[in-house]
């Protein structure tokens, strides 16, 4: 028994030096976490990206396995978020009339909402007393990580940080997005595509696109022209409170 | 499926290209993102190539940011230590802030822009069982 166990251990342990284990490890949590998403009416808890990266850590923690060791394999996919980011472009193409014809809307709604979403995390971080570090790494949360850890630097912030809390911005988004709007009653999947991708840029957006391609496409727009405002805007707002 | 592999690579080049010579504040890719709508809107018609493989990007999208949320692992000390905080502002930012702007869109959308007619420039993404 005490041998078999060991040589599982060092089987896992040789696997585990090789990018293989990790990538399969990544794909089939995703796969199995959708399937339980599926299964569960789309329980908004059960959102596939928190599941499946929840049991990751728990298998990397529980094997004490780090990190790095588990991005050598993971980079793979990784890699493909960029591609992803460009082909975008094509769904935004297919819905230019519609986008177009609520450009308005889109300019008032990435004002008011990129504002709000930087100034309550800029006065919610002075009404919990956190360093200037902490609310500078907080302050860019709803913009897409490379972006929000270049003004996250500008303001004094952590970057990895904030790269952190920009990907569980996005999380959390995706996870109350949903319940949100039905309990407010928004049918417009413009307006709610528009709002999830201010918001929560990238992961939000990808949620959007599971539920309708005019909500990612409106989405798309709201990641991309908050990447801008909020860099523009972002630094005023938070000298102005904070400095 | 390659061609289309060609398509994405070379916009996001040229896209990380052009942040690096001018030191432009966004990310390459979003740049190549600007650039193959610029090209779409000349072309005035996607490669079916490019189409296809949309399609498929679309479908896994949420999978591609699973290896970076798992990078909450290097955090553990801070969440531990100050993760309460962190987690209450960041659920109450994200709900003010996605009421503020779906509330303003449809305020704005509803007296000046309704939409088109429904399911007109719909297509839906396969959802669940179609691979």
């Amino acid at each position: 028994m005490q041998d078999s166990l060991t040589g599982f251990v060092a089987v896992f342990v040789y696997l585990g030096e090789a990018p293989l284990l990790w990538l399969t490890l990544t794909l089939g949590a995703f796969l199995a976490a959708e399937r339980l998403y599926q299964f569960s009416n789309r329980f908004a808890l059960l959102n596939p990206v928190l599941i499946s990266s929840l049991a990751i850590c728990l298998v990397l923690y529980s094997t004490g396995t780090p990190y790095d060791a588990y991005f050598r394999g993971a980079q793979f996919i990784h890699f493909l978020l960029g591609p992803a980011i460009i082909i975008l472009a094509v769904p935004v193409w297919r819905h230019r009339a519609a986008l177009w014809r609520a450009r308005f809307a889109v300019l008032v709604a990435l004002i008011i909402g990129g504002s709000v979403a930087g100034l309550s995390a800029i006065g919610l971080s002075v009404l919990f007393e956190l360093d200037l570090e902490m609310a500078a790494s907080i302050t860019p949360k709803s913009v897409t990580a490379p972006v929000a850890m270049g003004i996250a630097e500008n303001l004094g912030g952590a970057v990895s940080l904030a790269a952190l809390l920009a990907v569980l911005t996005g999380i959390s988004g995706a996870v109350l997005a949903t319940p949100l709007f039905n309990a407010f009653g928004l049918v417009d999947w413009r307006g709610r595509g528009f709002a999830v991708g201010v918001t929560c840029h990238g992961i939000g957006t990808a949620h959007a696109f599971q539920l309708s391609s005019v909500a990612g496409s409106f989405a798309t727009i709201g990641m991309a022209l908050n990447a801008l405002f909020s860099a523009i805007i972002l630094p005023v707002l938070f000298i102005f409170i904070y400095g | 499926m390659i061609e289309g592999l060609f398509f994405i690579f070379l916009f996001q080049l040229a896209g990380t290209a052009l942040t690096a010579l001018f030191g432009l504040p966004v990310p390459g890719p979003v740049i190549g993102m600007a650039l193959l709508l610029i090209w779409l809107a000349l072309r005035f018609k996607t490669p079916t190539s490019l189409d296809n493989l949309c399609d498929f990007f679309l479908r896994y999208l949420p999978l591609l940011f699973v290896p970076a949320a798992v990078g909450v692992l290097n955090y553990k000390d801070i969440i531990i230590a100050s993760g309460l905080s962190l987690f209450i502002i960041l659920i109450f930012s994200t709900l003010a802030a996605l009421l503020a702007a779906s509330l303003s869109f449809i305020w704005v959308a509803r007296h000046l822009c309704p939409p088109i007619g429904e399911g007109q420039r719909k297509t839906r993404p396969s959802i669940g069982g179609a691979e």
